[in-house]
């Protein structure tokens, strides 16, 4: 049988061409996606493997609890010699490096790195990858590096520059230029993955006084073993030498780590696109199901006479299912192909918009191949599965009596399990939104909702597709005439055909509007949150440098401010407490005296934490998990633990979200980190915001990279924010909307094909070309605005349910974005005029005599 | 006249063609001078048709016969515009179809054509009345309402019109498509084998109603047949050999059809 499915696929072929061609873009998605990640993986693994080339053993401090700092994260003094005395090292080096704030030109122009630091020139290193390329290795007051980046940002050798860290400025020369060779040989470039990233090399003394280090401490301390040591006794030695203080790692578990924490943020890109290429994949099965249920429908009478001639069921069976499992095959072999072209393509678009020079090795991991002949082939022969059985229960006497397109009655069956498997969606997402506990369970019982709700619809949809298409019917017939009211009819005519088109088009749209429904409703919400609970007019943050004593009680002092708040940026620490220790959280210090004047938190317990004391202010989110209230007592640790009651629980989500506490308080316990890195304040009676604004402008005018807030800029943030969101989830979801549209030019192509007669007699009695294209095309209208109907359905579905989960402050009614999805609709329903232009143009060309003379 | 008890319409009335409309207003509505259609080329070339001169007057039924392969169908779409012939002028009304472009052509068989085929005649989404009504809605012309039920009521379908063709029986469905050609009454109507399918008592059914058209609503029709009985209800008969029109034969009956067929293809 299998030379049948052989001659049925050289037959056909333009219609396994684009069955073929939904699969091929499917699994092209998932190609990208694992090759993609895969490159990136390895490109990191390669720089750090290259970056790790000459390094035996390394010796880092051991990771502090509380609030890491700069000066905190240190080698003690003494280690280098230490490690220099343990039997087995050949050679250490000590490395310390400290992070600039900015470097300016003599004139006085900041050169435009994303970052910058000063590391230490160990001029004898045998682990340094740079050497001087130009002029000379640096002394005091001189600095080198990197060439390339020197030619970018017009350095020159004997160039006077001021460094800052911090409140410590120093003014230093280029002295010479470097050059870093790669693993691969080449030289390594001024960007990477498109962020300028310096190091300006300076001898000892610099880097102590800039970075604030104790004489005599590292950051890093770098060993090679004498040859023919085993690196795990040196490793030993040192840690029993060097004591608890400091962590003794070598190469191996050095690069792991880095390795690891690279992967866990890789593996999140991964299963998000993986994520997006499911929904394509699913979208390609309903198209496949389709085809192959229409060519099955359309095939009956030649399958009658193979039956009647003796072939068996199976024999039939298998024949339909090869005949999907080499198109299966042939669309995921062409697709990882694609799949490769497209991730070369993204790099390089990415490296243009980035003005940088990314470049990734192409991996085609086994992985990615088995992942995509399964997806290929699996959902080819899965979605095949039901014609193929349907196909082979033809008897030969129905076949031959020539009933060849009559379309199967929706069975009582059919509608009863819809009906229950989005009754089970339902619950199952309700209970993903509202009851579930845990990440795990809620994404289970979310998937569980989701596919529930999409597989009830798509089962009772024809009975809706009757219904809806009797109504848009109607209404195609007032615009369009009698071509509209044959359209209208025959989308109806089988309305299971038209079901299965439009839930293609369905799930991504759903998916669409769903983002839209939340994204709006957050949208509005933030702006009403931000108009009633944030009292304060506006805010300044610092990006770097702390906003400095003087500057804040200028500001303070100031006529023209009303009431000023400072806060500090939240130390990440951990705290414990009752049935819980070490768990992670912010702390904000704040002058809370008046947090309550110019916040509204919504407390729904207890207050704003008194001036003065240990109080503080927590999350309700942490205090439901916990099970903490007013009254509770909490530890934080910062430079010692500190014991803290908790004065209130608030609700609010948008403005903060982290512990808060009194400035005056924590500033003592956290020491020299406490530092001012926002204030926010409010006009006094009888100026402008334009006034206040002014004055608190030339008050910070020092200041690098400050930033001024108020409310109508914060709310476009959020929505700036809200509408990338939107605009990635769309983008994402664009190939299996574009999938959707091959189907339905699929559709209606296999269903001109299959109407060639009744086409021809229209034509015959009198219906024009044109008329005949507007018919087609109608029908297009027809299944893409059905389409689209059940998605916006759907996703409003899913929109207001998610909306109703979230927190009150973030979304509380849904909004309804009309305009929007009215023009989504729209949207579908000229892409379907689109995708009806070839069927319709074939449709037009028809010639009526061998038209009318088909059997 | 020893074959008459084989005549099925031996106890009928004989189709009338003595009829006092049929002697009013013989004016020609169609016709072809010289028309010939050649198929493929060189060793393969067919001549379906060989320079076919025939003209249709109004009222007039004629029933076109011969053996199968004999241009019958080639004929019937060439002057109905469906097809175009290699050579000759075909005429419908006052159109020369060969000046005719494709959109002029559709207008054509739309306004001035009817048609009924062997099979498959009706729109299977469409309901009777629908069917009956096509092609005015594809002109966007209302029907004239009086002739519209005359033509129903004549059809004997009226209980019937909101059924869909798949309910119909063969025969209903027939003389759905006969009622719809007649509805837009159009210049001429042509007919390929419209019994071809249909057992005998509908076929006379069938037939009847088409003589019935000619003769009180004064139509033109042209019908391809291979049934004896069936072309006896013409006004005429006119013979195709090999392309060729070899004979007429006026007031046909069942018998000098039969007759005549046998001279042809001894
Ligand atoms: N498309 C075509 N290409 C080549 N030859 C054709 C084509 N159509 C018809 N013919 C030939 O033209 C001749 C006339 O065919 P036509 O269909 O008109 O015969 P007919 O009288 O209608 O026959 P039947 O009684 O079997 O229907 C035949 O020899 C046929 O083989
Ligand atoms: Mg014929």
């Amino acid at each position: 049988m299998f030379y049948l499915s052989l001659r049925s696929l050289l037959n056909n072929k333009m219609r396994y061409l684009l069955t073929g061609l939904t699969v091929t873009l499917g699994v092209c998605f998932i190609v990208v996606s694992f090759s993609l990640s895969d490159g990136f993986r390895q490109a990191f693994s390669t720089s750090i493997e290259q970056e790790l080339a000459a390094i035996d053993v390394a010796v880092i401090p051991n990771e502090v609890s509380g609030i890491p700092s700069d000066t905190d994260n240190v080698l003690p003094a003494g280690s280098l010699e230490k490690v220099n005395k343990t039997a087995g090292v050949a050679d250490a080096v000590g490395s310390v490096t400290a992070d600039l704030s900015s470097v300016e030109t003599a004139a006085g122009d900041k050169l435009n790195f994303d970052s910058s630091s000063v590391g230490l020139w160990a001029e004898d290193s045998p682990f340094r990858n740079e050497s001087i390329v130009d002029g000379v290795a640096p002394t005091d007051g001189q600095f080198v590096i990197d060439s390339a980046i020197a030619e970018q940002l017009d350095m020159k050798i004997g160039d006077k520059f001021t460094l800052k860290a911090g409140d410590k400025t120093d003014d230093l020369t280029l002295a010479g230029l470097t050059e870093t060779r790669q693993a691969d040989g080449t030289t390594k470039p001024a960007e990477q993955f498109g962020e300028l990233v310096a190091t300006l090399w300076v001898p000892e003394r610099t880097v102590y006084e800039l970075g604030q280090f104790d004489p005599g401490t590292y950051t890093l301390i770098l060993v090679k073993t004498v040859d023919g040591t085993s690196v795990t006794e040196v490793q030993q030695s040192l840690m029993s030498n060097l004591g608890d203080d400091v962590e003794v790692q070598n190469v191996q578990e050095l690069a792991s780590e880095i390795q690891a924490s690279v992967d866990s943020q890789i593996a999140v890109m991964e299963r998000v696109l993986l994520g997006f290429a499911f929904v394509s994949i699913a979208v390609a099965a309903f198209i496949i199901y389709n085809t192959f249920a229409m060519l099955i429908s359309q095939r009956m009478r030649e399958i009658g006479l193979l039956r009647a001639i003796g072939a068996g069921t199976r024999q039939i069976r298998t024949s339909v299912v090869s005949e999907a499992a080499a198109i299966g095959l042939i669309a995921a072999v062409v697709g990882i192909g694609l799949g490769l072209l497209v991730k070369i393509g993204l790099i390089s678009l990415l490296s243009s918009t980035l003005d940088a020079d990314l470049e990734l090795p192409t991996v085609l991991s086994v992985r990615t191949v088995v992942a995509a002949l399964m997806a290929g082939v699996g959902v080819t022969v899965v979605a095949a599965a039901v014609p193929a059985l349907r196909a082979g229960s033809v008897s030969p006497v129905v076949a031959m009596s020539g009933i060849s397109v009559k379309p199967g009655n929706i069975s009582r069956g059919r509608l009863l399990l819809g009906a229950v498997v989005f009754i089970v969606g339902i619950v199952g997402g309700w209970f993903g939104l509202f009851a579930a506990s845990g990440t795990t369970q809620t994404i289970t019982s979310l998937a569980v909702g989701a596919v529930g709700v999409f597989a009830g619809v798509v089962a009772i949809s024809p009975l809706l597709a009757i219904g809806v298409s009797k109504l848009l019917g109607v209404l195609v017939s007032r615009i369009f005439g009698l071509s509209g009211q044959i359209a209208a009819e025959n989308s109806r005519r089988s309305p299971k055909r038209t079901a299965t088109t439009s839930a293609a088009l369905m799930i991504g749209l759903a998916l669409v509007t769903t983002t839209l429904v939340v994204g709006e409703s957050v949208k509005s919400q933030v702006s009403e949150t931000i108009d009633t609970r944030l009292v304060a007019d506006y805010a300044i943050f610092t990006d770097e440098d702390p906003i400095p004593e003087s500057v804040a009680t200028e500001i303070e002092n100031r006529p023209e401010i009303g009431i000023s708040m400072r806060g500090s940026d939240g130390f990440f620490t951990t705290a414990s407490g009752d049935g819980f220790s070490n768990e992670e959280h912010y702390v904000d210090g704040v002058q809370v005296q008046n947090l309550g004047k110019l916040f509204d938190l919504d407390f729904s317990e207890g207050r704003v934490p008194s001036s003065g004391t240990t109080e503080v202010a927590i999350p309700k989110r942490d205090a439901d998990r916990r099970n903490l209230s007013v009254g509770d007592t909490v530890t934080i640790d910062f430079l010692e633990p500190a014991t803290f009651t908790v004065s209130g629980v608030y609700q609010d989500v948008l403005i903060f979200d982290s512990w808060l506490t009194d400035s005056d308080v924590i500033g003592p316990l956290a020491g020299a980190e406490f530092e001012t890195n926002w204030m926010a304040m409010s006009v006094a009676d009888g100026f402008t915001p334009e006034q206040a604004k002014a004055v608190t402008e030339s008050a910070t005018a020092d200041i690098e990279g400050l930033t001024i807030e108020d409310r109508a800029s914060f709310n476009e943030e959020v929505r700036s924010q809200i509408d990338t969101v939107l605009g990635i989830v769309s983008a994402l979801l664009l190939l299996s909307v574009l999938i959707a549209f091959i189907g339905i030019g699929l559709t209606l192509a296999l269903s001109v094909f299959e109407r060639t007669r009744e086409l021809g007699l229209l034509r015959a009695v009198g219906m024009s070309r044109r008329q005949m294209k507007r018919m087609v095309r109608t029908e297009a209208i027809i299944i893409a605005l059905f389409g689209a109907l059940l998605g916006i359905g759907i996703g409003l579905l899913f929109g207001s349910s998610a909306v109703a989960a979230l927190p009150d402050q973030i979304a509380s009614a849904t909004t309804v974005p009309i305009v929007r999805l009215s023009l989504l609709a729209l949207t579908a329903s000229v892409v379907g005029l689109v995708a009806a232009v070839l069927p319709a143009r074939r449709a037009a060309r028809l010639d009526v005599l061998d038209a009318i003379s088909v059997e | 006249m020893e074959n008459l008890t084989t005549d099925p319409h031996f106890n009928q009335p004989r189709p009338a063609s003595t009829n006092a409309t049929a002697t009013l207003n013989r004016s020609e509505v169609g016709g072809a001078s010289g028309v010939s259609k050649i198929y493929g080329e060189g060793d393969n070339q067919v001549v379906a048709l060989d320079n076919v001169d025939v003209t249709f007057t109004q009222g007039e039924f004629t029933a076109i016969m011969g053996p199968s392969g004999s241009g019958k169908s080639t004929l019937m779409h060439c002057l109905a515009g469906l097809d175009r012939p290699t050579g000759g002028q075909v005429r419908i009304g006052t159109s020369n179809l060969e000046t005719l472009n494709e959109k002029r052509l559709t207008e054509l068989r739309r306004d001035k054509i009817g048609f009924v085929f062997q099979a498959f005649n009706l729109v299977p989404t469409l309901n009777a009345a629908e069917n009956i009504v096509l092609p005015m809605r594809l002109a966007g012309t209302k029907p004239d309402p009086v002739w519209l039920e005359k033509v129903i009521a004549a059809v004997g379908l009226e209980q019937r019109l909101n059924h869909k063709p798949e309910q119909l029986s063969g025969g209903q469905q027939q003389r759905v498509a006969v009622a719809r050609a007649l509805a837009s009454q159009p210049e001429i109507i042509f007919a390929d084998e419209p019994t071809g399918n249909c057992d005998s008592v509908t076929s006379s059914e069938i037939l009847g109603f088409m003589r019935m058209a000619v003769d009180d609503l004064n139509q033109t029709i042209v019908m391809v047949t291979h049934d004896v009985s069936a072309a006896s209800y013409a006004d005429r008969v006119l013979f195709l050999a090999d392309g060729a029109l070899v004979q007429s034969l006026e007031n046909p009956t069942p018998d000098s059809v039969l007759t005549c067929l046998r001279t042809l293809t001894a």
